[in-house]
């Protein structure tokens, strides 16, 4: 059980941090009450996780053959990565961090590495904010089309988006459970761990940061965000939600960061390009680029250093 | 469902408080024109009583509707934009209950040579008034919709403004006494504030329909 604490810490600090992405618009909207929001989300991320976290995981195993040492210093890389990125203000996805950190370690240790589901994950990476992006175009023009229609008073509009966005991010929860679970607890499936308790228990370490920490994320990222009105912050949590469940359906784990931001910049080109912030933006990109290899670098050089040995 | 009775209560509320604003408008324009017949009589201190009664029903509405407000009702961004909305359309029914008051306070008489003027001073601020409260109507209800009620609100302001002016300077030619002159401008430039709140609350209107437009 010790050797799982690496993975207890991702999971716990995955919760914290990603929570703010499901519901960190209605609660700083104060649509929804903290309590209830962090509730939710650790209810939905046990069940996401449960129900279809199972794809991920399968291939993030099996991208480089593990030894219980390897998916040890491999989970303790991505968090320090995650950690570091975090201290340096750089936007950082975790999956980004887990898959750079298993190929530091994998190559390091002169393990095979599945290149094909490799290409696969990367071909995935590339495509969340750009999925993202597409959603986020196209439920904005349906989402408006019917409300033009529907032309409810401001006194059914105003609780119907509440409901909407309480019901996006219960939606958003499960797939951040069902997605990125793979993250927390795949590298430790074996014989001893199988792939259903795995994705049960890297639920409820996602679910353990949310309840604990994850107000605290959520009061700072969900300011940030509820710069939207109500309007587009559901289009965005129904685009993050979707986009990450059609990966998780996939089995590659993506950044619920990336698909958030994806989401606000294809709501940002509906409104006009000059609404986006293009500095923020390099900065977003930065992150993404930089983590897999700084994780995949931290990786490494654990391996290396757990490796030294004395010789007279 | 779905929180809606809740919001169901707060519409009949807000539709509550805009028809005693009407009602307390009208019965304001009863008041004057009683006061141009007959002058100052008990009838006319009656409807000054109704006047009050309206706006203080109307005070106590705009109060619950505000704790109905913070009970989550809406969106927050909507709660401050109606919130402000009705206090501003508050300030029209304020304004009647200080007039009528105040020319009985005053015991102010009306000249016979701007009785007319007057009438038709009051009427465009009374119709002005109306006009906005059927563009708020219409912008709380399930159209979401606007007439073109801010051009004809801003037509009617500018009416005003001249017949206001018009009238200012045929109180300083004639031959009243130097108080009366004073007291009778006020009152024509309070009159005249009528149509300049409805013209700020109409500007506030559209700034909130276009804000709120999907």
């Amino acid at each position: 059980m010790l050797s799982l604490f690496g993975a207890a810490f991702l999971g716990w600090s995955l919760g914290a941090n990603d929570s703010a992405n499901t519901f960190g618009t209605a609660v700083s909207s104060r649509m929804v009450s903290m309590k209830l929001a962090v509730v939710l989300i650790a209810v939905f991320v046990i069940v996401g996780a449960a129900m279809q976290g199972a794809h991920g995981i399968e291939t993030v195993s099996t991208l480089s053959t593990q030894t219980m040492h390897t998916a040890i210093l491999s989970s303790f890389a991505a968090a320090g990565t995650v950690t570091l990125m975090t201290i340096l203000k750089l936007p950082v996805s975790t999956s980004q961090a887990v898959v750079g950190a298993i190929l530091g370690v994998g190559l390091t240790a002169e393990n095979d590495v599945a290149w094909s589901k490799l290409i696969k994950v990367l071909v995935c990476w590339i495509g969340t904010p750009i999925g993202a992006i597409i959603c986020s175009v196209i439920l904005w023009h349906l989402l408006r089309a019917i409300i033009r229609f529907w032309r409810p008073s401001i006194f059914v509009y105003d609780p119907a988006m509440r409901w909407a966005l309480i019901v996006c991010g219960c939606y958003s929860a499960y797939a951040l459970g069902a997605n990125n679970v793979a993250n927390v607890t795949a590298v430790f499936v074996s014989d001893d761990l199988n792939v259903s308790q795995a994705a049960m228990m890297g639920g409820i370490f996602i679910a353990a940061g949310s309840l604990t920490f994850g107000h605290r994320v959520m009061r700072t990222v969900g300011r940030g965000i509820v710069k939207l009105d109500a309007f587009a912050a559901l289009v965005a949590v129904l685009s993050l939600a979707i986009t990450v469940h059609v990966y998780a359906m996939i089995g590659v784990p993506v950044s619920t960061s990336q698909a958030i931001v994806g989401a606000v910049i294809g709501i940002g080109m509906i409104n006009g390009l000059q609404t986006i912030n293009t500095k923020a933006l390099r900065r977003v990109c930065l992150g993404w680029v930089a983590t897999p290899f700084v994780a995949a670098f931290v990786g490494s050089a654990l391996f290396f250093l757990t490796h030294l040995s004395y010789q007279p | 469902m779905l929180g809606t009775k809740r919001n169901q209560e707060l519409q009949k509320q807000v539709f509550d408080f805009l028809e005693l604003i009407r009602h307390g408008i009208s019965t304001y324009d009863q008041a004057v024109n009683h006061l141009l017949e007959n002058g100052l009589d008990e009838r006319y201190d009656v409807l000054v009583q109704q006047v009050h009664q309206a706006e203080s029903n109307a005070d106590d509405v705009r109060h619950d509707i505000s704790l109905s407000l913070y009970k989550r009702s809406l969106l927050p961004e909507s709660r401050g934009d109606l919130l402000s909305l009705l206090e501003q359309i508050d300030r029209l029914a304020n304004r009647a209950d200080a007039l009528t008051y105040g020319i009985r306070t005053l015991g102010l008489a009306i000249p016979e040579f701007l009785r007319k003027d007057m009438r038709e001073i009051n009427r465009l601020s009374v119709e002005t008034v109306g006009i906005l409260l059927d563009g708020v109507v219409a912008l709380l209800g399930r159209a979401r919709e606007l007439p073109a009620f801010a051009r004809q609100v801003d037509n009617n302001e500018s009416l005003c403004d001249q017949l206001e002016r018009k009238m200012i300077g045929e109180i300083f030619q004639g031959d009243l006494d130097p108080v009366n002159r004073i007291l009778l401008k006020e009152l024509i430039e309070d009159i005249g504030d009528i149509t300049d709140i409805c013209e700020n609350i109409a500007h506030y209107v559209t700034i909130f329909h276009i804000k709120h437009k999907i």
